[in-house]
């Protein structure tokens, strides 16, 4: 008996621990196979900058997925919402009202999203998938007739890498204490795990899906600026690869898409780390960008593939 | 136990693939801090012939160094990008350049993050056939120290206060761009039009719905001809790109007898098939920039695609030649005026089969519009007396018989 809970301890503990020792491996492998260029200061720059919307996005995202609302209209929300801050600091010409409309902006739409999920009697992810479309959409009539929107005289030049750390570093800070040490977090895991149970135990289920929204909010603006900030520029393609890349950081991170117990917010930084240090990686031993596609998707299918093993359920169990 | 194993195998296989991924026969890619190689730094040239002009073979590479150059490309099963792979292939039996390809990139932030990684990866230039961000990508080039080559942006031409406020910058290199060509393109498509006496026809105008630049201007320069000529035509248009509702649409007019002829860019794809369907041979089919390929080829050979133009991808090497000279130093051959020269693309014009298989048959086989000799005709380090307009006259011509004769001239 002892055996058998000690050999399902050793691979539970694994299994939790893998996605870590994954990125750890990762960074070794192409540390070793680059010859040390991936570990460059100059290339370790270049992943923090490329880390940081996904991992933004997906901190913030996390809270929803925890709760049982999949929001797959986090691409939708960040493309709308940077177009209409580019629009508005434009006609300003102020960085700081830009600034201001996406955090504005974001919240309206983290509402929005609260208010459909919570009053409509339809899976989350069917009303989040529609609200996507109809926000990039939106984008795309609010740019109107140009293609692409500079705000390249509203944002400083360079990369703004210690300002990206900073905004990543205090937003995950933030949510970590929410989502591990607050009742909110612990209610997130609850609702989402068993949502008839959580309210059999008073838990106010509508108000942690509010609140999570909101948070999503937060992850969305903050995106949204650092989107800005970087490419100086909008157009109707801005941020359409942020939700898939949300949602894969988030799987490979450990955490079922699901939500429930075993969400973490750990899996919101480590899943966007794996991604992006798989991408820069490859491309700097030289896979050409056919064969990369092909080892994510490997890859992505071994960690559902492990993933399975510590849940005893599927990624998405109902 | 048997899990463990599982998984440590799972990983062994991701790895193993990676190492059969990997490329062979570059181990000396450029550090990042070298990138570009400065000008004095750059190989010499091989030795001198007679003439002063020294020819490649294949397997006999230049320079020695490897220069790799990023190409961001916007879909990567595009017969554009197809094409334009394959004559690069053909440089790289020559040149000892190496290009890195992107995946198909669908945002700004993919694209920044491929210039990034083209930069860690020891890329000195990226080539912009295709990017979102305009002329940001001159800065966010700049910033790593690389060369940024043409447009920027395939779909448009910077001009005014942008170019004025870029033209000296020194890691914008210029060259080749489309420039307004599907505008002309959509024009030359209305003019055919015009000369068919249609008075009914659809427009397909693909994304110009969602304000896909190119088909914008595709579709302005198709409405802006019947305007010049005063040309009185009933358009339908047919706005997006194929899916169940756009198919339905298609149907209603093919079954529509008045229309007479069908128009847009690249339309032979959506249309070829459906028109042998619906028999409708005397629908004339009309198609701007499309892709030089076996497909258009096939579709004017049988009767069906009546009209075509494009931009030939070969134009594209331009931007190597600029490039290759810029790394030698030798930038009079790039900004002859000490600024950014934007050369837009030739439009390839064709209503009639055998002329425009003639030219297919050099882009496809290995003699090439724009072929290796003429690449060291136009590099200053394998020919002294190279020079701007020299390259400017070479990439300009479109008559294939003077293009043939120009190769004949170097083998003799």
């Amino acid at each position: 008996m002892n055996s058998v809970k000690k050999r399902r301890f050793d691979v539970q503990s694994i299994t939790r621990f893998a996605p870590v020792i994954g990125l750890v491996l990762l960074v070794a492998f192409f540390a070793i196979m680059s010859k040390g260029k991936s570990v460059s200061t100059p290339n370790l720059k270049i992943l923090f900058n490329q880390v940081v919307l996904t991992a933004l996005i997906s901190t913030g995202g996390v809270f929803a997925f925890t709760a049982g609302a999949m929001d797959m209209s986090m691409s939708g929300s960040v493309c709308c919402v940077a177009v209409l801050a580019a629009i508005v600091g434009n006609a300003t010409g102020s960085t700081f009202i830009m600034v201001a409309t996406c955090v504005v902006a974001s919240l309206v739409v983290g509402l929005l999203k609260a208010v459909l999920s919570i009053r409509m009697n339809v899976p989350t992810f069917m009303i989040t998938i529609v609200l996507g479309m109809a926000l990039s959409s939106l984008g795309n009539v609010l740019l109107g007739d140009q293609s692409t929107l500079s705000v390249s005289n509203l944002v400083p030049s360079g990369q703004m890498t210690v300002l990206y750390i900073v905004l990543l570093a205090v937003f995950y800070i933030v949510a970590t204490v929410l989502f591990n040490f607050n009742v909110f977090g612990k209610g997130a895991k609850i609702v989402g795990g068993n949502p008839r149970a959580a309210d059999q135990t008073g838990i106010n289920a509508n108000r942690i899906r509010l609140y999570a929204f909101l948070l999503g909010a937060v992850g969305i603006a903050l995106t949204a600026i650092v989107i800005l900030l970087r490419s100086k520029s909008v157009n109707a393609s801005t941020a359409s690869t942020v939700g898939m890349d949300m949602m894969v950081a988030i799987v490979l991170g450990g955490m079922p898409l699901s939500g429930g117990a075993k969400s973490r917010i750990s899996a919101a930084l480590i899943g966007a780390a794996i991604i992006t240090v798989l991408n820069n990686g490859l491309m700097v031993i030289g896979v050409d960008s056919g064969s990369i596609q092909l080892v994510r998707g490997i890859l992505f299918l071994i960690v559902v593939f492990i993933t399975g093993f510590s849940y005893r359920s599927n990624l998405l169990p109902r | 136990m048997k899990k463990l194993i599982a998984l440590l195998l799972a990983l062994v296989m991701v790895f193993a693939l990676v190492a059969c991924g990997q490329t062979s026969g570059n181990e000396n890619p450029a550090a990042p801090n070298d990138a570009p190689a400065a000008p004095n730094d750059a190989p010499a040239a091989p030795a001198e012939d007679n003439d002063g002009l020294k020819y490649l073979t294949a397997g006999e590479k230049w320079p020695a160094e490897t220069v790799k150059v990023g190409v961001p490309l916007y879909d990567t099963t595009d017969s554009s990008a197809i094409a334009g792979k394959a004559y690069f292939d053909y440089l790289e039996e020559y040149l000892n350049i190496e290009f890195v390809y992107s995946e198909a990139i669908a945002s700004a932030e993919d694209q920044i993050a491929f210039v990034e990684n083209c930069y860690i990866s020891g890329c000195q230039a990226i080539m912009g056939t295709y990017d979102v961000i305009g002329h940001t990508m001159i800065d966010t080039c700049a910033e790593y120290g690389m060369y940024y080559l043409m447009g920027p942006s395939n779909i448009a031409r910077m001009e005014g206060d942008l170019y004025e406020q870029y033209k000296t910058n020194e890691y914008w290199l210029g060259g080749y761009t489309q420039g307004d060509l599907n505008y002309f393109a959509g024009y030359a498509c209305a003019e055919y039009l015009i000369e068919q006496g249609v008075k009914k026809c659809c427009y397909a105008s693909g994304g110009a719905l969602f304000g896909v630049e190119m088909f914008v201007r595709g579709q302005e320069g198709f409405y802006q001809a019947f305007k010049d000529a005063n040309y009185e035509i009933e358009i339908v248009e047919l706005p997006g790109f194929p899916s169940d509702e756009w198919f339905a649409a298609q149907a209603n007019i093919l079954a529509d007898k008045t229309v007479e002829a069908v128009s847009g860019l690249a339309t032979p794809n959506f249309w070829a098939q459906p028109l042998a369907n619906a028999g409708r041979d005397d629908i004339l089919l009309v198609s701007g920039s499309g892709a030089f390929d076996q497909t258009n080829m096939t579709a004017m050979e049988t009767g069906v695609l009546d009209f075509t133009n494009f931009g030939n991808v070969e134009e594209q090497g331009m931007c190597i030649v600029m490039l290759l000279n810029a790394l030698n130093g030798d930038m009079d051959l790039v900004k002859p005026n000490g600024v950014v020269e934007l050369i837009d693309a030739n439009l390839w014009v064709y209503d009639n089969y055998e002329e425009a298989k003639a030219v297919y048959d050099v882009t496809s086989g290995t003699e090439h519009l724009v072929n290796i000799n003429d690449f060291c005709s136009m590099i200053k380090a394998l020919n002294p007396e190279a020079s701007f307009e020299g390259m400017l006259k070479i990439y300009g011509e479109t008559d294939l018989d003077a293009i043939l004769a120009r190769h004949q001239s170097y083998l003799g």
